[in-house]
């Protein structure tokens, strides 16, 4: 088997020895669980309960608000003490249904189509992953039925799942391969069922040789390619991914639909087969907490809507005001002031590094090195980008295809000045979107 | 000395000089190219800073904009009400000039009274801050200090104080805008000059959660609204209102428990926000001020008392029950402080 992998990119620290070995266990439910009304991109979900009402196990509290939306479902059994404004992952207050948790779990009860699946329709296949809330599990949240239903103009010939896990201490995918090869298999072929799509590659980094040989064996049988691919970062990126499996290139501003391909996370097709096969919504998900700063790391079957605080507990860690807290990833993940927020359908990792891990150097000026133009998987040459952000020169960024870049962070990885190269982009990213909205 | 030669290059040259400044001047009067002067008067009254404030690409693009009939003339903030008649008289129409502004940053909690929560090490710009999760401040709402509206600020005019906090300088402000459109926190305002009173504060938030994050910030008491009509509610947060006119007294500032309103005729902003000595001087004239309007209060009481007993002094009556709520305000006042 050959390794594939594609241009740019960098080699950072993996560090998954931590937690890659480590079962995942179910973690106990807190007494309350906030579940934020906006937890994918796209339209908020619009509250079904109100204050006092009593809910089970995999009711559905809120409806999607749009098409562009995704419904979400409680947790756990109880009542819901309160909607209003809670602090979320961004920083800012956002609307969500507060549950008390009875911890009872009484379910409600579910009605999935079994192994016959193949039987029904595109459309209804689509409608149970819709009903079910299941969003991009790979961090990304964009409401996956979405991603389901291509324009008719678009015929989608390959479907790849993304088991690369690219992120640094992130295990949550591996594990999941690992435990569920089946439902990950499964889930692809309900995909490729309801998209039409004759070819499915499951491709996996080379440094998780056991989540190869499990996704093969679960795949032995179906025509399903199960591919290795080269241990870089960020192996992950749906066009980088594309561009290693079957060397073809989104063009720039395109989606990959536009060359036949749709590219889901290996989370995510584990809930599609779920909500299929046995007509289960989304209600937990894996988190890998780990990091300097955890004594006790481990990957953990978390309900959505428990604080990350909670979560913490569990692990024996303690948090200091100079060290991090990081959801997600470090490369991409957000780093947070308190853990006062809770694990959404996004959450893939809990990351603490003490203070000596977490300190950065100050930014010294550019070199012009051009590592950040190697490291760069789009292509772009991110320290012109920077230079354009920092002076404000809107239609030159526009023009240096600044809203090509998918904020990786490999430039500033790569960066030998520590210039924080993705913050820079992200202005000139934003003063695009905000010039663009003045002219119209 | 002089040869024919020489003479006769100085004829042709000179009449070849004659004819062609004869054939330009000519030229000129059939090519000439149809600009109106009014666009240089324009430009000779702008103030040349090419601030953008107006919503154009500079002066020259204002006025361009002015002679297109696509600029409002009132729109020039750094030109003041002098450049608004100029520009009327050039454009032929008699403009009022609206009322001069200065831009307020609505925040008064720096390092010591709203401190940080975390260890922000990224970008040294508010917007890219705010963009991790908020910022390292304790307060949501706050001045996160970085300075993005003092480079957004061609007059000059911004400062961002060591303890982390943007001070804009009255008298160098003109009012255009730019720092407003940068601030990713909404916290810089306009203001009408005149208003000598300000809250420093825009914190939405219960009064609980307000005096969780900041020691400074307005929690909702509505004392300052009982002094004068100018300060009003908008929610959970005192403002000074811009429709009403009247002067703003000195009780306003003194009454607010939480020092969260600066009055700027007692003191200079840069001191109310480092020199602790202003914060000092503050407490002093508040206690003064509340031990006076004791005793007026109880005098007012005793009066009261008095007409009681005489029945028939209707509009002495009616007085004193106008001055009962402010009555139940001033204990309540102390307690909170």
């Amino acid at each position: 088997m050959s390794i594939l992998t594609f241009r740019g990119g960098i080699h950072p620290r993996y560090n998954k020895e931590r937690t890659a070995a480590l079962a995942t266990k179910p973690l106990a439910a807190p007494d309350e669980l906030v579940l934020p009304l906006s937890q994918h991109i796209g339209a908020p979900a619009v509250a079904t309960v109100s204050v006092g009402d009593t809910v089970l196990r995999g009711q559905t509290i809120a409806q999607p608000g749009g098409f562009v939306s995704a419904a979400i479902h409680a947790p756990v059994s109880g009542t819901v003490s309160a909607i209003e404004p809670r602090p979320t992952g961004n920083g800012t207050l956002g609307d969500a249904i507060v549950l008390a948790n009875d911890h009872q779990d009484t379910e409600t009860s579910y009605s999935g189509l079994g192994e016959d699946w193949a039987q029904a329709d595109a459309a209804t296949l689509r409608d149970m992953v819709a009903r079910a809330g299941i969003v991009g599990l790979g961090g990304a949240a964009f409401p996956s039925h979405v991603k389901l239903a291509p324009p008719p103009d678009r015929t989608i010939d390959t479907v790849i799942i993304n088991g690369a896990e690219c992120e640094p201490w992130l295990t949550a995918d591996h594990r999941l391969m690992l435990e569920s090869a089946t439902a990950v298999v499964s889930g692809l072929r309900i995909i490729q069922h309801i998209l039409g799509a004759p070819n499915g590659v499951i491709g996996i980094e080379a440094n998780k040789p056991d989540a190869l040989r499990a996704i093969s064996q679960a795949a032995t049988g179906t025509p399903i390619r199960v591919v290795s691919l080269a241990v870089k970062y960020p192996q992950g990126g749906e066009k980088q991914l594309i561009s290693a499996c079957l060397k073809r290139r989104v063009p720039q501003g395109k989606l990959p639909m536009d060359v036949g391909v749709v590219v889901h996370n290996t989370g995510t097709a584990a809930a599609i087969h779920r909500a299929v096969v046995d007509g289960r919504p989304l209600l937990e998900r894996i988190v890998t907490v780990t990091g300097t700063a955890v004594s006790q790391p481990a990957n953990y079957w978390v309900r959505l809507g428990t604080p990350v605080a909670h979560v913490l507990q569990h692990c024996q860690t303690e948090l200091t005001p100079a060290g991090k807290l990081i959801l997600g990833g470090p490369m991409m993940g957000i780093a947070q002031k308190h853990a006062d927020i809770p694990v959404v359908k996004s959450t893939s990792g809990i990351l603490v590094l003490q203070p000596k891990d977490a300190t950065t150097r100050p930014a010294s000026p550019c070199i012009r090195c051009g590592r950040c133009v190697d490291a760069c998987p789009m292509f772009l040459v991110p320290q012109e980008l920077g230079a354009f952000a920092r002076l404000r020169m809107i239609p030159e960024a526009r023009a240096a295809a600044a809203l090509d870049c998918m904020e990786c962070g490999s430039c500033a990885h790569a960066c030998p000045a520590h210039i924080p190269l993705v913050q820079l982009i992200r202005l000139a990213k934003a003063d695009i979107h905000a010039a663009a909205r003045k002219k119209m | 000395m002089f040869t024919n030669e020489t003479l006769l290059a100085l004829a042709i040259l000179g009449s070849i000089g004659l004819v062609m400044s004869v054939l330009l001047s000519i030229g000129k009067r059939i090519f000439a190219v149809e600009t109106d002067d009014r666009f240089d008067r324009l430009m000779d009254i702008l103030p040349g800073a090419n601030c953008g404030g107006c919503g154009f690409p500079g002066c020259s693009g204002f006025a361009q904009g002015l002679i297109d009939g696509t600029a409002k003339p009132t729109a020039c903030p750094p030109g003041g009400p002098e450049v608004t008649v100029l520009i009327g008289e050039i454009m032929g129409v008699k403009l009022t000039p609206g009322e001069p502004m200065v831009a307020v940053v609505g925040c008064a909690g720096d390092h010591s009274a709203a401190p940080p929560v975390a260890n922000y090490q990224g970008l040294r710009d508010c917007r890219a801050a705010h963009a991790v999760a908020g910022g390292a401040k304790s307060c949501a709402y706050g001045c996160l200090g970085l300075g993005t509206c003092q480079t957004a600020c061609v007059f000059d005019a911004i400062t961002i104080t060591d303890t982390g906090l943007a001070i804009i300088d009255r008298d160098k402000c003109t009012a255009c805008g730019a720092c407003i459109e940068i601030c990713p926190r909404q916290i810089i305002r306009l203001h009408p000059k005149r208003d000598e009173v300000h809250v420093l504060c825009i914190n939405p938030d219960k009064p609980k959660e307000v005096k969780a994050v900041c020691t400074v910030g307005c929690t909702a008491c509505k004392l300052c609204t009982r002094q004068s009509e100018r300060l009003v509610m908008d929610e959970r947060l005192a403002v000074v209102s811009p429709e009403v006119k009247a002067d703003i007294p000195a009780s306003c500032a003194l009454v607010c428990p939480q020092g969260t309103i600066f009055d700027l005729r007692q003191y200079a902003l840069s001191d109310w926000i480092l020199d602790p000595a202003a914060r000092r001087d503050f407490e002093q004239r508040q206690e003064a001020w509340k031990a006076e309007e004791k005793a007026r209060k109880a005098a007012a009481r005793e009066k009261k008392s008095a007409s009681k007993a005489k029945p028939k002094a209707a509009p002495d009556t009616n007085t004193d029950a106008n001055a009962e709520p402010g009555t139940d305000a001033t204990p309540s006042a102390g307690g909170e402080a």
